[in-house]
């Protein structure tokens, strides 16, 4: 349990809702403790990308309050974005500018910016830093948005669906840097996924995001030591769904017939996100 | 400058080469108009020489590269402009560049900045030149509103008030295509309003006959209106209609020719020349306020724009 002065980050009653009507999300509360990976995940868009983009500042929330920092990211982007490291969901790098232009540029833009250790971190997976990003693959450019914004040195990252567009390869180097740097520097990462199976190995706590709403939101270990899957309908279960091989399978807390994977913890909630708004 | 070299690199060698380019044929040219002058003063040339040989023969060329100068600001600003946030938003790289510059309003500084220098040294080099070319096609005129536009200072106040006009409406749009057809259509009505603007700015004062078209001086005529034998000003329309009336009746009559004391005769109205340095002052000062407008406007708007 954190202290809540540990509370790196933090959305009250947070909704947003677009010019064209639809609401992104419905009123989040999340607090999220410093240090550690956190990993986002829900299917497409249950808000994820909102969240992260209203946490950037790039969104203001319709209504309810987000912290970063302690810092409204909203109200005062400037000072939020100096404790912020962002890497968007496709790296969009300058064509006409090699990496080491990149890095040029953040130095340029970013006051601080630490020019030698996103450096070191591009040099220890090969990518040609004198290359045009143009011409790098998909996973050296993410590893290039990466470098960026660990560069900045920020005690906050925060990823929106990084690994998206990424091979599994290269998503487990992109995980790899990422949790590395977060472990080395003591730095607290957000980072939004709906590949589950990825963000296992490397991720401290999980936030379950559906249809706007935070279903579950714990520790990865707690998750899976809290839940267990019954193979049979429980009047308990937090939800039932169709297993791989195509039978009903209930996750419930506490004991079941087996223990519950991780994907299967968030089918579940997922599912009871579902099955809540149908209802609503 | 290097990084905004590499950013802007088509547009930027597109505008110091255009740019340069035009600059360097202005001066071939008033090169050019000057030894013909010098020629013209050989005892074998007639008198009027000087005036009626370099006008016929370089009267065409001179005006076709008047006119181009007179584009080139507007050209060169929208050029410069519309990509350096409409560009951002298009290719999503203000995804990376926001977050990590923190402060919009110095990103934004950061990327006008060499880009306004650079646009506005080539315009001043151009500017220099169109001056140099138009004191050698009318040495013995004073120059005043001749091609007012394509020369000196208000070239270059021009090109940066197109510049900043572009990157707001970048700004506005996010698509670079877009963007520069709408920056076309309002340099257009930029252009078109200043002059109506500086003809209501400064009163026109009926002009001098040295003055009038033909004479020594370059003023920016503002209207035509006649004048009666009487002494009363009476409107073109007006005048007009009396001087064919009176025509009509002396062809009718089998009169000779008219007597043209008799008639109402064009009077002209407008700004001297003698004025044109407060008129450029005037419009410099007034387009350096709308340029410290139009970046607060980008400003704020990209301080309030979403990325994508």
């Amino acid at each position: 349990m954190h202290e809540l002065t540990d509370v790196v980050l933090e959305a009250r009653g947070l909704a947003k809702r677009y010019r064209r009507g639809s609401w992104a999300l419905g009123g989040i509360d999340l607090a999220l403790p410093a240090g550690g990976i956190t990993a986002l995940v829900g299917p497409n868009a249950a808000g994820k990308s909102t969240l992260i983009k209203t946490l950037v500042g790039f969104e203001k929330p319709t209504r309810g309050s987000v912290s970063v920092m302690g810092i409204d990211p909203w109200r005062e982007r400037s000072r939020a974005l100096a404790n912020i490291g962002y890497v968007p969901q496709s790296p969009a790098l300058y064509d006409g500018l090699s990496v080491d232009d990149h890095l040029d540029l953040a130095v340029q833009l970013r006051p601080g910016f630490d020019r030698a250790y996103a450096q070191d971190r591009l040099t220890q997976l090969d990518i040609p830093i004198r290359r045009g990003a143009h011409s790098l693959s998909g996973g050296q450019q993410a590893q290039v948005a990466l470098a960026l914004a660990l560069g900045t040195r920020a005690p906050m990252l925060l990823l929106d669906e990084p690994l998206a567009s990424l091979d599994p390869l290269a998503r487990r180097e992109f995980l790899h840097v990422l949790t590395d740097a977060v472990r080395g520097d003591g730095a607290t990462a957000l980072l939004s996924s709906h590949i589950v199976t990825d963000v296992e190995q490397s991720c401290d706590r999980l936030v379950v995001l559906g249809v706007g709403r935070v279903l579950l939101h714990d520790t990865v270990a707690a998750a899976l030591a809290g839940h267990a899957i019954a193979l049979t309908e429980r009047p308990d279960a937090i939800a039932s769904f169709a297993a791989a091989d195509g039978t009903r399978i209930s996750l419930v807390r506490g004991a079941g017939d087996r223990p519950a994977t991780l994907e299967e913890v968030v089918l579940g909630y997922l599912a009871s996100g579902r099955s809540t708004a149908v209802a609503a | 400058m290097r990084l905004a070299w590499r950013l802007q690199r088509w547009e930027m060698a597109f505008v110091v080469i255009g740019g340069l380019g035009l600059a360097a044929f202005a001066l071939w040219q008033a090169f050019d108009m000057r030894s013909m002058l010098t020629g013209c003063g050989t005892a074998s040339a007639a008198p009027a020489c000087e005036f009626v040989y370099p006008f016929q023969e370089s009267h065409g060329s001179f005006f076709l590269l008047m006119q181009l100068i007179a584009l080139t600001p507007f050209l060169a600003g929208l050029l410069l402009g519309v990509p350096i946030v409409g560009r951002e938003i298009e290719h999503r790289t203000a995804l990376i560049a926001w977050p990590l510059a923190g402060s919009r309003s110095r990103w934004l500084a950061l990327r006008i900045t060499p880009a306004l220098i650079i646009g506005a040294a080539v315009l001043v080099v151009l500017a220099m030149a169109a001056e140099l070319m138009a004191q050698a096609y009318l040495p013995k005129s004073e120059l005043g509103f001749l091609h007012h536009g394509s020369r000196g200072v208000p070239l270059v106040m021009r090109g940066v008030i197109a510049l900043l006009l572009a990157v707001v409406v970048g700004a506005l749009v996010g698509r670079v295509l877009p963007a520069l057809l709408v920056g076309i259509a309002l340099c257009i009505a930029v252009s078109v309003g200043l002059n109506v603007v500086r003809e209501r700015w400064v009163p026109s004062a009926e002009l001098t006959v040295a003055d009038e078209p033909g004479g020594l001086t370059n003023p920016e005529i503002t209207e035509v209106r006649y004048r009666t034998p009487g002494g009363e000003i009476i409107g073109a329309q007006e005048g007009e209609i009396i001087v064919s009336a009176a025509y009509e009746a002396a062809a009718q009559a089998g009169e000779p020719e008219q007597d043209p004391a008799a008639l109402p005769q064009p009077a002209y109205f407008g700004i001297t020349s003698a004025r044109y340095p407060e008129v450029v002052v005037r419009e410099s000062l007034a387009l350096g306020a709308a340029a410290f407008g139009l970046a607060g406007v980008a400003t704020l708007l990209v301080r309030r724009r979403r990325p994508e």
